[in-house]
């Protein structure tokens, strides 16, 4: 294999200069997209593109480089300014590659298909035209279109280090999203749906994303503020991320061993509700997140982070878990190959439960139904969360109108510990995701 | 937008797409690089008669412009946490995108291999747009013509030219300062980014630029902690200049600011929720007229009739008091250029002028679609993108009152110190922004701290109730996020007032 080979020469040039360790993390893909607004193209791109990282590691001191030219001369002016680097970085203990593990790496996650480079640019093309005219044949109001679009990307990491580690594995997603406005008395509307897969084949179909965003843009059309206070609220599967966020980040453990946290001394303790059960997967078969191995070759593994409202794991790389005195969870997480290892969950989600949306709606007295974050979010600090949102407002039960320019607030461990019901509705669609769920009660600021 | 995330609603819609994938083409920062003599990088660009070899491949097919589009970046950065230097990072970049347009429809395809094969082949796929139609080009006789422009960029002292212990030290100058501040402050975290950018822009239309430009960054965030109770603050500085406009008192300055931001918010009590008058702070404050007003003006949302300004030019949209600018040809500015992503020189833009929309944002293409000229706000974040109108350095200019007076002549309301960052929905103007530092004023008085608000409302609104306007411009650096491309923006403004917002707290 020319890219392992290609980092194995470079762990090798780097221990020659005097590297106790060192590590290449080496991607090359291929990415496609095609956007289409009001029936023409407005962006058909396709790419091939390669770069490496490389951590270098000597007396306890890090430097870390990177290249997309992989030309002798580039690999060795990166290599000058890493070993540079690292001798003006202060050393610390936990600045480390990690163990090797006697695991071999699982190869049937099906992370991959090869399909994805058959289907022909025109069909795909095709889809995305298609997606945007079925939104505008939904309904007469449905006036425009900000964007329907088709992506694919197809990537091979490859990761080397001084301890033995040599693996390499592909991966593929594909996505659609769609964005129609709807238009009247004057008002306009944007609403949106979005699906993403591992496989072609397991894209939904084209009807279904036109349909979902069609009926978000005419539903929340003609939004008006309601009055302020504090009721329950239902986050929608497509919204509700936002609040698996605060969670992600308050479990991140960097945060947690400096004591950045509101999770940081919660290890053990119940923050949720017994319906709140957050698994982390990098195991599950075609999951968005899941990987063989995580972005520093750590092999990954399931685990619930919280079990019925108690919190039972924090995510570490190795660095973070060698400063924290435990062990990597496999969560070591590369945006890319131009940075450290950060830490992410792999594919995680909120464990869905059994109900409808509607029997979730049915017992709501009057309380608002998120379809819409405009903005805000959590605060993984002090533990505070508030957002600009947009939905629909429910009266005894039942939908009645939409709502925007209202703000909901809380503290995450007030809404966790307030999640009283979870939906069935879980879709992968990424990495973060979970089914629609209900809080019991939220701050919401209109008038 | 946010100055320190950089995470905005369609990004975190659009992270459906791609979504655990790390994308080799992702980039770390939106960072530049300074031209490299080493045999593998192009700091010079690409020869002129490969140019013409690749313009003529791309217009093949057909299709009405073509352009080329080649950059090199080195870039650097160094970040302090745990009084430890963590490490010190550096990248090298390079590649050259292809573009060509026929009608409305924009092919774009690039490459990190400068192998004229290989640039051939992405010419070939970014023409393959043209099918659908276009005239067939005559760029293979196309004269290039190289372009001067201003020098809105000057550098005395290349950041390059400095030792790296003197960029460290700045770092380890700024931890002391903010830990020196107050024994409550429990984290500190540094980063210094630098970069220098070389790019080339070609075109069909005979046009050949070359520029190369640096932009650095000193940012520092500080935790303070009380039991439970933990508030954060942020301040940072940024410039397109060389080492010349690193102040040695800088460090110290921006670690002050932090630390005082979240030492005040300690003794703070929760927000109030509802509508009242709020006064905006200069500098980042404008922050919410760029995301609230800006993105509005941009000339893709306005041909494309998704924004709520698309037919208001020549129309009041706003409080006479109200005076819009885009402008990039600040000096040294961190929205600055001497010519955007497409080789045209910048250029100060009114957008709304006394409450009048006066003018919006062009790149190339939806100048030329909307019958206008490009107003030099083509920008793209590296080659892996296509370019796109985007703000550069944008701010509402300064009034007559004083900051004094603004707090003085409001009854009851909230005194904003501190935005973290926000986001808008462009169809229906609709804003959010969270506020890191703000105190509840009554009888013109400040009375106590309040934590955890969100500003929320309509950008038409909001521009209809400024009123009033202080003299005390001032500016803010961040990063902006528009179509999955974080491109380094800078936004300003007086203090000033708004009659009425709805206030997003806990407290009922």
């Amino acid at each position: 294999m020319e890219d392992l080979d290609l980092a194995a020469d470079l762990v090798r040039r780097a221990k020659a200069r005097g590297a106790d360790q060192a590590e290449v993390y080496l991607t090359r893909g291929a990415e496609f997209t095609v956007e289409i607004a009001r029936g023409k193209i407005q962006e058909l791109k396709q790419a091939a593109s390669k770069g490496l990282g490389i951590r270098l590691f000597r007396g306890s001191h890090m430097g870390f480089v990177s290249s997309t030219d992989f030309s002798t001369s580039s690999l060795e002016t990166i290599l000058d300014h890493g070993f540079a680097g690292l001798e003006l970085s202060t050393p610390e203990k936990a600045n480390r590659l990690p163990e090797l593990s006697r695991e071999s790496p699982p190869d049937d996650l099906e992370l991959y298909d090869p399909s994805i480079a058959e289907v022909p640019t025109e069909k795909k093309i095709a889809l995305a035209r298609e997606m945007e005219e079925l939104a505008f044949q939904y309904d007469q109001r449905i006036t425009n279109s900000h964007q329907s679009g088709y992506s694919d990307v197809v990537v091979r990491s490859s990761i080397v280090n001084s301890e033995g580690l040599s693996v390499s594995w592909e991966e593929s997603s594909v996505g659609m999203n769609i964005y129609p406005m709807a238009e009247a008395n004057g008002e306009k509307q944007m609403g949106g749906a979005w699906a993403a897969a591992r496989f072609f084949d397991d894209l939904p179909p084209t009807s279904e994303l036109a349909e979902q965003a069609a009926e978000r843009a005419l539903k929340l059309l003609g939004g008006r503020k309601v009055k302020s206070g504090s009721v329950p609220v239902i986050f929608d599967w497509q919204v509700g991320a936002i609040i698996l966020g605060g969670l992600l980040a308050g479990i991140n453990g960097e945060r947690v061993y400096r004591n950045q946290s509101f999770l940081s001394d919660k290890l053990g303790q119940r923050i949720g509700s017994e319906t709140f059960t957050v698994i982390d997967d990098g195991r599950r078969k075609r999951g968005p997140g899941s990987a063989p191995v995580d972005g520093e070759g750590v092999p990954t593994n399931r685990k619930a982070v919280v079990d019925q409202g108690v919190l039972t794991s924090f995510l570490y790389n190795s660095y973070t878990a060698h400063k924290a005195g435990t062990d990597s969870t496999g969560n070591a997480a590369r945006t890319g190959y131009s940075s450290l290892p950060g830490i992410s969950g792999l594919t995680f989600y909120l464990e869905p439960g059994t109900e409808s949306v509607e029997s979730l709606l049915a017992d709501v007295d009057r309380g608002l139904w998120v379809w819409d974050v405009v903005g805000g979010g959590p605060d993984p600090v002090s533990g505070d969360f508030s957002a600009g949102v947009a939905g629909i407002w429910i009266e005894k039960g039942v939908p009645t109108h939409p709502v925007s320019q209202v703000t909901i607030a809380g503290r995450l461990t007030d809404i966790f510990q307030g999640i009283d019901g979870a939906a069935s509705d879980l879709k992968l669609y990424s990495s973060v995701a979970c089914p629609s769920f209900r809080v019991n009660r939220m701050t919401l600021s209109g008038t | 937008m946010d100055k320190r995330t950089e995470i905005n609603r369609r990004e975190f819609m659009i992270k459906g797409f791609g979504f655990g994938l790390a994308l080799p083409a992702m980039v770390y920062l939106p960072l530049g690089c300074r031209p490299e003599n080493g045999a593998g990088l192009r700091g010079s660009g690409l020869p002129e008669s490969t140019i013409r070899r690749l313009l003529a491949k791309a217009l093949e097919r057909g299709g009405d412009f073509a352009e080329i589009y080649c950059e090199t970046r080195q870039s650097a950065d160094i970040t302090l946490s745990e009084d430890k230097v963590k490490s010190l990072n550096f990248r090298l970049s390079q590649g050259v995108g292809v573009r060509v347009t026929a009608g409305e429809e924009v092919g774009y395809a690039y490459s990190d291999d400068l192998a004229e094969e290989q640039l051939l082949k992405a010419a070939e796929s970014a023409g393959m747009v043209a099918a659908a139609g276009g005239t067939a080009g005559t760029a293979g006789t196309v004269k290039l013509n190289r372009h001067d422009f201003a020098g809105n960029i000057k550098v005395q002292v290349p950041l390059e030219s400095i030792p790296e212990k003197d960029k460290v030290r700045l770092l380890l100058d700024a931890n002391a300062a903010a830990r020196d501040y107050d024994s409550r402050i429990t984290d500190v975290n540094v980063v210094y980014s630098e970069a220098s950018q070389n790019f080339q822009v070609a075109n069909s239309d005979g046009l050949l630029v070359q520029d190369e430009i640096p932009l650095f960054r000193l940012s520092v965030s500080v935790t303070a902690a009380e039991g439970d109770n933990r508030q954060s603050g942020f301040h940072s500085f940024s410039r397109r200049a060389g080492w010349e406009a690193v102040e040695a008192d800088k460090p110290r300055e921006l670690a002050g600011e932090a630390a005082r931001q979240s030492i005040s918010m300690l003794d703070s009590k929760e927000a109030p929720t509802g509508e009242m008058p709020v006064i905006l702070p200069s500098g980042w404050g404008g922050v919410l007229f760029h995301e609230a007003i800006g993105h509005g003006f941009e000339g893709d949302f306005v041909r494309k009739e998704t924004s709520v300004y698309t037919d208001k030019l020549g129309k009041k949209v706003g409080s006479p008091l109200v005076t819009v600018v885009d402008d990039g040809t600040v000096a040294n500015m961190r929205g600055s250029a001497n010519v955007d992503s497409e080789g045209t020189p910048t250029q100060r833009t009114v957008m709304i002028k006394d409450g009048v929309c006066e003018g919006f944002l062009y790149d190339l293409l939806n100048a030329r679609l909307s019958g206008g000229r490009s107003t030099g706000n083509g920008r793209r974040q590296t080659f892996r993108h296509i370019p796109v109108p985007r703000m550069t350095n944008t701010f509402l200019l300064p009034g007559q009152a004083s900051v004094s007076d603004l707090a003085h002549e409001t009854k009851k309301g909230l005194l904003v110190r501190q935005l973290a960052g926000g986001s808008v929905d462009i169809t229906t103007g609709n804003f959010v922004f969270n506020v890191t530092e703000a105190y509840m004023l009554e009888e013109g008085e400040i009375t106590y701290p309040v934590r955890g608000a969100s500003l929320i409302g309509r950008g038409a609104e909001i521009l209809e109730r400024v009123d009033m306007v202080a003299d005390d411009l001032d500016f803010g650096y961040g990063t902006c996020g528009k179509d999955g491309q974080m491109v380094p923006v800078c936004v300003g403004q007086p203090s000033l007032r708004i009659s009425r917002m709805t206030v997003g707290g806990t407290q009922i």
